[in-house]
């Protein structure tokens, strides 16, 4: 009877194990579901609480055009920090803030806004092209069966975290988890992703995918934790000429 | 009769009365010179402290969590609370009397982003652009080309060296560069500055655009450097605080707000490297070091030596001209037009022709660089996290250097920069009530749910959990409800050149202030009606002597002064029990003597006297000796010792120590002598007073 009762709790994960082209397709997937072929606009709303300190929160609008790798995260709210922003294009990311008139060069460790979140939070996912994937084995989130998938940087790619650990739910093939490791191994953020949308895209033709609510923890300073609300989502073309810093300066200038 | 007894005696022995003449002469030398030596570092070491920066006192909140630490080794934030209204507790505190004056302080760090030299002109570029400076921008786009086929040709030397996996992206950056080097691109920066467009469709701004995100991140030597600065009252600062003194520039006027860089901080972090570098050599010289016996001379030859392609390319047409011209006359090169090459034969120094070339450099390249990534004059963004825990960007103007008098190379000297009240405020970061209540307002209205870390996985991912939804693409006018005045307005006031009133820069926070004494010798007293005086005016300070503000500096310090009392106390015992053992011994060999003496009628009181009586001409003889040296070396040394490394000046205060022999160096010596000509005595003249002629004439049988 015992035999039999841990037969039953082992079968999900001997039934749910990768091979590496399955592997490949789910990470792949991932990238592609949240991949819109066209422009991207969204509301988003950051909270970050810290230890000892007052909360800080952001109101601010992403865009996003992925065919050519561009987003801006402008500030919208509160009045103090409007206006200022930040402009990745190729592998630049550019800050902004109105009250000086200065551009400034960040690196993709950036916290945006002072906060836990970075900038990939905000963008395109792109595993498949800037990490390699292991299965490392199944496990259970809650009530949820996972796949656990370890992924370490491509050479020469330059990203904030080099090597990350993904729980992705083994039925709807959503991040459910993630964790960020810097070079020297140590853990810097746990990310949960508990409420995924998905969206018709005319531009592509196809849903994409969006995580609705991301709650990162700071696991150098603990207690410190932000939460990213996407609450609106807008598919249409943008401005043709927006991701220039001419663009940002006129918008909040 | 005793007294000649006693010489009598002590001559007798001559070895034992040197040996132990010598011990208390070295005793009284060492603790008279060598109390006089740590008195004056210590009392340099509080001038330089107290009329530098902390004051006699230092004032926080008293709801401040941590010790307020001017000098720590630990760069964590702090956190030393905050006085909300400064004006109170001035007015509270500059009542008292012997208050000369209370300064405002606020310490905390910065980031100073100054991008690579590309990025810099670049953003010159594009301003001259956009006021519309056509003469301007087509001198800097000149020299900006210039760069650019510099760092091209650079780029294809690197060819060999790639890794094969980064092939596809250095092929990219290849095709990038030269596209930036051909005629048409250029001739886009041609147009007329201010243009979008011009009639081929040229865009400047496109061009600049491809430049700054395609070509400026090609070229190393971006810096981002940590500044620690001091928001203070400026004028207040100067006034109060004499070791205060400008170097370069001016001081910020009256009421404005600026920067002022601590001359050592300026040109350790911001200098040009290679300057730097030579700047070091030649410190090192000029204390006397050989140049080939010095390994870092050589190392930074060595490192400068490939700095030439890098200054090369900082110099615009006119400049070219200039330091070729200059450096064919000087390195007797007419043939040699190649900026680079003439640079590279220029930083090729050596013991022969370093001082020749230095000077040089100085005269012919150094006006044509950018010698400092921040220039006074220049305005530039500090960048802080905020108290509130937003990122605070902060533009600031440099109006100048200043110094500490006498404490150029001291650590102490260097830890500052400092800044206007109202610019630290802002880095500050206070949440005003304003912000405050928009901030509750937006989270409200957003109604986040509080997950628990721990509690995580279960409250998200628990039964009820529903990880995917579908919704819809929604169009939404993202500017509907943002207001963007105030970016409009600070960038207002950043640019305003506005003078703030003593009102305004009194009324506000600080974090601590410095309390200065008409009679700093009278402290202790006043410390008591400052207490008084803040109670009375119902104000949460707490008042801080100097030494426990000055944080590490203070341990420093109090360690010295512990060593110090314990190295006395130590060698006074030791010296105590020598003397005392030499003297025993002494009684104990005249048993004989002091038997017959007993037994021709000499008391016991007469005995002890004689002994006592030697001790003492020894206490006195060379421990009088060894005070008078002790003192005598103290005066020779008064014209003063050079201070010659950075620690020395520290200890100095200054660039030359010069010691003073002290009151408590004079009490220590003169207690010296008389305990120990009083105690060692004690014993063998105890004993010599037990000795009866019966035991002195058994002994000698």
């Amino acid at each position: 009877m015992v035999r039999l009762a841990l037969a039953l709790t082992c079968l999900p994960l001997v039934a749910t194990a990768l091979t590496p082209k399955e592997l490949s397709a789910l990470v792949a997937e991932i990238d592609d579901r949240q991949r819109n072929s066209g422009d991207w606009k969204s509301s988003v709303y950051i909270e970050q609480k810290q230890k000892d300190k007052e909360d800080v929160v952001y109101d601010s609008v992403i865009y996003r055009r992925d065919a050519t790798d561009s987003l801006i995260i402008l500030f919208v709210g509160p009045k103090t920090e409007s206006g200022k922003g930040y402009l990745r294009i190729d592998k630049n990311l550019w800050f902004y803030d109105p009250g000086t008139g200065k551009w400034e060069r960040r690196t993709e460790r950036e916290r945006i806004g002072g906060t836990d979140s970075n900038r990939a939070d905000f963008d395109e996912s792109r595993l498949s092209e800037e990490y390699d994937a292991k299965h490392l084995g199944d496990e259970t989130i809650g009530k949820f069966a996972v796949h656990k998938i370890e992924l370490v940087v491509k050479t020469g790619v330059d990203v904030a975290y080099p090597k990350l650990l993904l729980w992705v739910d083994t039925q709807t093939h959503n991040i459910l988890k993630r964790q960020e490791f810097a070079a020297s191994g140590r853990l810097m953020r746990t990310s949960y992703y508990p409420k995924w949308k998905r969206a018709f895209s005319r531009s592509k033709g196809a849903e994409v995918w969006y995580p609705e609510e991301i709650r990162v923890f700071d696991e150098l300073e603990k207690g410190n934790k932000t939460t990213v609300l996407i609450r609106k989502v807008d598919f249409d073309p943008l401005e043709p000429n927006i991701f220039t810093k001419a663009w940002l300066e006129s918008k909040s200038g | 009769m005793l007294v000649v007894i006693a010489i009598r005696n002590l001559l007798a022995s001559r070895v034992r009365t040197l040996l132990v003449g010598f011990i208390l002469f070295f005793g009284a030398f060492l603790l008279v010179a060598g109390n006089s030596f740590l008195d004056t570092i210590d009392r340099n070491m509080e001038r330089s402290l107290v009329n530098s920066i902390s004051g006699s006192f230092q004032i926080t909140s008293s709801e401040a969590k941590d010790k307020l630490e001017l000098f720590s080794m630990d760069s964590s934030t702090k956190d030393y609370g905050k006085i909300a209204d400064f004006k109170k507790v001035r007015a509270a505190l500059e009542a008292v009397p012997n208050v000369r004056a209370v300064v405002p302080m606020g310490l905390d760090y910065a980031v100073v982003a100054t991008g690579n030299l590309l990025d810099r002109r670049l953003a010159d570029l594009r301003n001259t652009l956009k006021a519309g400076n056509t003469a301007r921008s087509h001198v800097i786009a000149a020299h900006t080309r210039r760069m650019v086929e510099t760092l091209a040709r650079d780029f294809k030397v690197g060819e060999a060296l790639i890794d094969k996996k980064r092939m596809d992206q250095f092929e990219n950056d290849k095709k990038n560069l030269a596209e930036a080097t051909t005629e048409s691109f250029w001739e886009a920066l041609g147009t007329d500055a201010g243009a979008t467009a011009d009639a081929g469709g040229n865009d400047p701004y496109a061009a600049l655009e491809f430049l700054e995100n395609k070509i400026a991140r090609l070229m190393p030597g971006e810096d981002l450097v940590w500044l620690q600065y001091l928001g203070t009252d400026l004028e207040r600062f100067r006034e109060n605080f004499d070791r205060f003194e400008k170097v370069d520039g001016e001081q910020v006027p009256a009421g404005k707000r600026g920067i002022l860089f601590n001359k050592r901080f300026y040109e350790e972090q911001l200098k040009n490297k290679t300057a730097r570098r030579l700047d070091e050599i030649k410190e090192r010289l000029d204390a006397g070091s050989d140049f080939d016996g010095c390994d870092d001379c050589k190392e930074f030859i060595r490192l400068n030596r490939g700095q030439a392609s890098s200054l090369a390319s900082q110099l615009d047409a006119d400049a070219t001209t200039a330091v070729v011209k200059g450096l064919q006359v000087a390195l007797n090169t007419p043939g040699e037009s190649d900026p680079e090459t003439l640079l590279k034969a220029l930083l090729d120094m050596d013991a022969g022709n370093f001082l020749e070339r230095y000077k040089l450099f100085y005269d012919v390249v150094v006006p044509h660089i950018r010698l400092y990534s921040v220039t006074i004059g220049d305005t530039f963004v500090l960048t802080a996290f905020g108290r509130g825990g937003y990122v605070r960007n902060v533009p600031v103007k440099v109006y100048g250097t200043f110094r500490f008098k006498g404490l150029d190379k001291s650590p102490v000297a260097g830890v500052f920069n400092l800044i206007d009240l109202t610019t630290f405020r802002e880095l500050y970061g206070v949440t005003t009530p304003e912000k405050l209540a928009e901030v509750q307002a937006l989270k409200a209205k957003v109604g986040v749910k509080d997950v628990d870390r721990d509690a995580a996985e279960d409250e998200l991912f628990g039964e009820g959990a529903a990880v995917e939804e579908t919704t819809t693409s929604q169009a939404f006018d993202e500017m509907a409800a943002a207001d963007l005045s105030d970016a409009r307005r600070r960038a207002t006031e950043a640019a305003a050149d506005r003078v703030y009133t003593q009102d305004e820069i009194d009324s506000g926070l600080v974090i601590n202030a410095a309390v200065r004494l008409a009679d700093p010798d009278k402290a202790a007293e006043t410390r008591p009606a400052l207490e008084a005086a803040l109670a009375s005016a119902g104000l949460a300070v707490t008042v801080i002597p100097w030494r426990e503000a000055a944080g590490v500096v203070g341990i420093m310090i109090l360690l010295f002064n512990v060593v110090l009392a314990v190295a006395t106390l130590i060698f006074t015992v030791v010296a105590l029990i020598i003397v005392n053992n030499a003297l025993m011994m002494s009684t104990l060999q005249r048993t004989g003597e002091i038997g017959t003496m007993r037994a021709i009628g000499a008391g016991k009181a007469y005995v002890f006297s004689m002994i006592g009586l030697e001790a003492v001409l020894l206490a006195v003889v060379f421990g009088g000796a060894g005070f008078g040296a002790g003192a005598g070396l103290i005066a020779a040394l008064s014209g003063g010792i050079p201070a010659a490394s950075d620690i020395l000046q520290f200890f100095a205060g200054g660039t030359v120590f010069i010691p003073v022999l002290s009151t408590k160096a004079i009490v220590i010596g003169v207690s010296f002598i008389v305990v120990s000509g009083f105690f060692s005595t004690l014993y063998p003249a105890y004993v010599a007073t037990r000795i009866t002629p019966r035991e002195a004439m058994a002994r000698q049988d």
